[in-house]
């Protein structure tokens, strides 16, 4: 954009709330930018209310979100990744630096800034803004939590504070709303935006830091009051042995609420539905047409849009730990036992999230940070045991464990199989984790410095906000990934037609491909059949049963003892022994797949995980079927 | 424990421990100035984001339960700092409190 069409936008500025279309001649860009935990994504929020969108930029992982600003919708607002100083070492920080630099390809710079820094802290804040404003883009300085700041018993000079910075500044309670009006002022100053009066030229740390001190104590800040709530609060999550029994309590109570009640929502769901279905099914006369829409597409979305209430109860906790600031203290915590496997605090929730669901759990390694621990967090997180293999679990148990009492009845024989395969997934990703820390990403070790921000109550607002854009982001994904996979499986199960007819199961493309598989996978001690229900599995787990379901001509829900029975005649003992470790640690899972190329943005990563995992599940599949084939 | 940050230009009596050491072995409130970050250490511009820099004022104010990180209240905020990072940092001690 060039610099002369800005003054054009803002001289005779017309009511702009009542400019019904673009005006693409004076459309402007500002970037929202500001340090991690300043109530920056609360005052985007504000600013843009419900007209935002979220988009990658090109060639990183880094997500970000732009919308228009609600009173003007001639001024795009860029909310910026978190950022601390130019010594970043998030992939986060880079990109918002770069965005600010105009280094950013496909971004075009922005046209002003609004710094937004934390009045409770500004001393300590001083130094980076001096970084922001030696940019030399016309800069709003807003000063948030005002009234924290005040109430606290400290105080700011706002025009002296103007003065030393040469940027006009604003004091703003995001939360509240009050004082963004001085945004308005800004975008609407005579002459447009200006650039800071006196960018501060300090190149060196210790002269930032220096010139920090001397505008704090111009502009006679004094800092608030500790808050005594979180001093209190910290020394209760934070004590030796209170701290870390609140944290397994709060984790098991979280997993458990969102897997209870996501699977009860997701019964739900399903139940909606099939009723649907049945509704249209006698609508659609064409039975080809009908097979493909209702038990193909309509199927294979339903399958996954199931998970979509655990999903959002994940998210919802995540935020509110998040919000509340406790998430920061999880994490320190935890820092220490995952240090040892080479990982940092911080992959601690992504981690057992990943119980749950292998999507969410990647998902939720944003709040990773560094992206060397981020990519050995996505890729360790798909051996966590997650709620998908379940059934196959249940299922294989229920054929071959006997009901027998161990420990003197203490547990039982099935449960202890079913601690077992948990066991070894979770260990699967501990050696997995150290040989990656040994191995591809040895010398980035990077540091854990974690601040932990002041507990807040947690707004409803914000909460509703990000479940929405993930409830946007999810459903995309089952409009197109999704359905295209269930459309190849359906054409692979039903191809090729006979005389307007479908092909019976057994001579469908998909049993072909499995008697075709079927020298790979007999050592482990499968059979064709078995075969064409792994083919399956790996574009969902829980697939699997269905499609065995289907084969043995036994419907799962209805008549489970059939194919209990069947698969008993169908697979020896050390053969449904070495499937179940195949399914502890194979990803079988396409959009964990989809998720991990999203996030990393490469392919490399997906597939180097995909054939690591699979490579293991077979080698070792392959050693408990003839290890217990010899000995049984 | 509350108001311990006042005690800012406290403290000078009888020390008997050196008056300079490394950020981890400051004791549980003790306070003391960045002297400075080892030039060995190449994440001193991370660090400083945090205002781990010469010349800051920290206070150690707690260990957490399994031994790791440490909890240090620089320039007023609460940050975690694992030991291996700490040891690369130099504090002038200002006495304890």
């Amino acid at each position: 954009m060039s610099l002369g069409t800005i003054p054009a936008a803002t001289g005779q500025n017309p009511k702009p709330a009542h400019v019904p279309s673009q005006a693409s001649s004076s459309a402007r860009t500002i970037a929202l930018a500001g340090p991690p935990n300043c109530g920056k994504s609360t005052l985007y929020n504000r600013l843009t209310g419900t007209r935002q969108k979220i988009a990658n930029y090109p060639g990183v992982t880094v997500e970000y979100r732009v919308g228009k600003l609600a009173h003007d919708n001639r001024i795009s607002v860029i909310d910026l990744p978190g950022i601390r100083g130019k010594g970043a070492h998030s992939e986060d920080e880079a990109v918002a630096w770069k965005v600010l630099q105009g280094e950013m390809p496909g971004v075009a710079r922005p046209d002003g800034v609004f710094l937004i820094l934390d009045g409770t802290r500004l001393d300590s804040l001083l130094p980076l803004a001096a970084e922001v404003l030696a940019l030399g883009l016309p800069t709003l300085v807003l000063v948030n939590l005002a009234d924290t700041l005040l109430k606290r018993g400290g105080s700011l000079d706002v025009a002296a504070l103007e003065l030393s910075l040469g940027a006009p500044v604003g004091l703003i309670s995001a939360t509240e709303g009050s004082g963004i009006d001085c945004i308005t002022q800004f975008l609407k100053a005579n002459g447009g935006l200006v650039p800071p009066k006196l960018p501060p030229v300090l190149q060196d740390s210790s002269g930032r830091r220096a010139w920090a001190r001397r505008v704090a104590e111009d502009s006679r800040y004094r800092l608030p009051r500790e808050s005594v709530w979180t001093r209190r609060l910290d020394s209760l999550f934070l004590h030796p042995l209170f701290g870390p029994a609140f944290l397994i309590v709060a984790t098991i109570g979280v997993f458990q609420t969102v897997f209870t009640l996501g699977q009860w929502m997701g019964d739900g769901i399903a139940a909606g539905l099939s009723r649907a279905d049945a509704l249209i099914r006698p609508e659609i006369s064409n039975l080809i047409l009908q097979s493909l829409l209702l038990d193909g597409l309509w199927k294979g979305m339903g399958a996954v849009l199931v998970f979509l209430p655990p999903i959002l109860l994940l998210f919802l906790f995540l935020g509110l730990m998040e919000d509340s600031g406790y998430l920061g203290r999880a994490a320190a915590i935890s820092d220490r036992m995952m240090s040892r496997i080479g990982l940092n605090g911080k992959s601690f929730i992504p981690l057992l999230a990943g119980y749950g669901c292998a999507v969410p759990a990647i998902l939720a390694t944003r709040i990773v940070g560094s992206r060397r621990d981020r990519l050995a967090t996505i890729f360790v997180i798909p051996f966590m045991t997650c709620s998908a293999r379940l059934p196959v679990y249940t299922l294989l148990i229920a054929a071959f464990i006997p009901p027998r009492p161990v420990l003197g009845g203490l547990f039982g024989l099935r449960s202890c199989t079913l601690l077992g395969l948990y066991a070894l997934g979770f260990l699967a990703a501990v050696a997995t984790a150290k040989l990656l820390n040994s191995s591809i990403l040895e010398n980035s070790r990077t540091p854990f410095v974690l601040e932990l921000p002041e507990y807040r109550l947690p707004r409803p607002r914000s909460l509703a906000g990000i479940l929405l854009e993930r409830a946007k982001i999810f459903l995309t994904q089952v409009g197109t990934v999704v359905l295209a996979v269930s459309f190849v499986v359906w054409f692979l199960v039903h191809l090729p037609f006979r005389a307007g007819h479908l092909a019976a199961m057994h001579e469908s493309l998909l049993s072909r491909a499995g008697q075709w598989i079927e020298p790979v996978v007999r050592p482990l001690g499968f059979n064709w059949k078995i075969a064409v229900g792994l083919l399956t599995s790996f574009v969902a787990r829980e697939v699997m049963v269905g499609t065995l379901g289907t084969i043995y001509g036994a419907d799962p829900g209805t008549n489970s003892q059939g194919l209990t029975a069947a698969l008993q005649q169908d697979l020896t003992v050390p053969g449904a022994m070495s499937l179940l470790v195949f399914f502890a640690l194979a990803m079988q899972c396409t959009s964990t797949f989809a998720i991990v190329r999203r996030e990393t943005n490469s392919w490399k990563w997906p597939v180097a995980q995909f054939l690591y995992m699979g490579l293991l599940a077979y080698g070792m599949a392959w050693l408990v079927n003839s290890c217990l084939s010899r000995l049984l | 424990m509350i108001g311990r940050r006042k005690g800012r230009e406290g403290g000078g009596g009888a020390v008997e421990q050196p008056e300079t050491c490394l950020l981890c072995e400051l004791n549980q409130g003790e306070s003391a100035t960045i002297t400075e970050i080892s030039a060995a250490y190449s994440h001193a511009a991370l660090l400083e984001g945090y205002g781990l820099a010469a010349g800051t004022w920290v206070v150690r104010e707690r260990t957490l339960p399994l031994g790791d990180p440490i909890v240090f209240r620089v320039e007023g905020r609460p940050i975690a700092l694992r030991r291996e990072d700490a040891l690369h940092i130099s504090v002038r001690r200002k006495g304890a409190e």
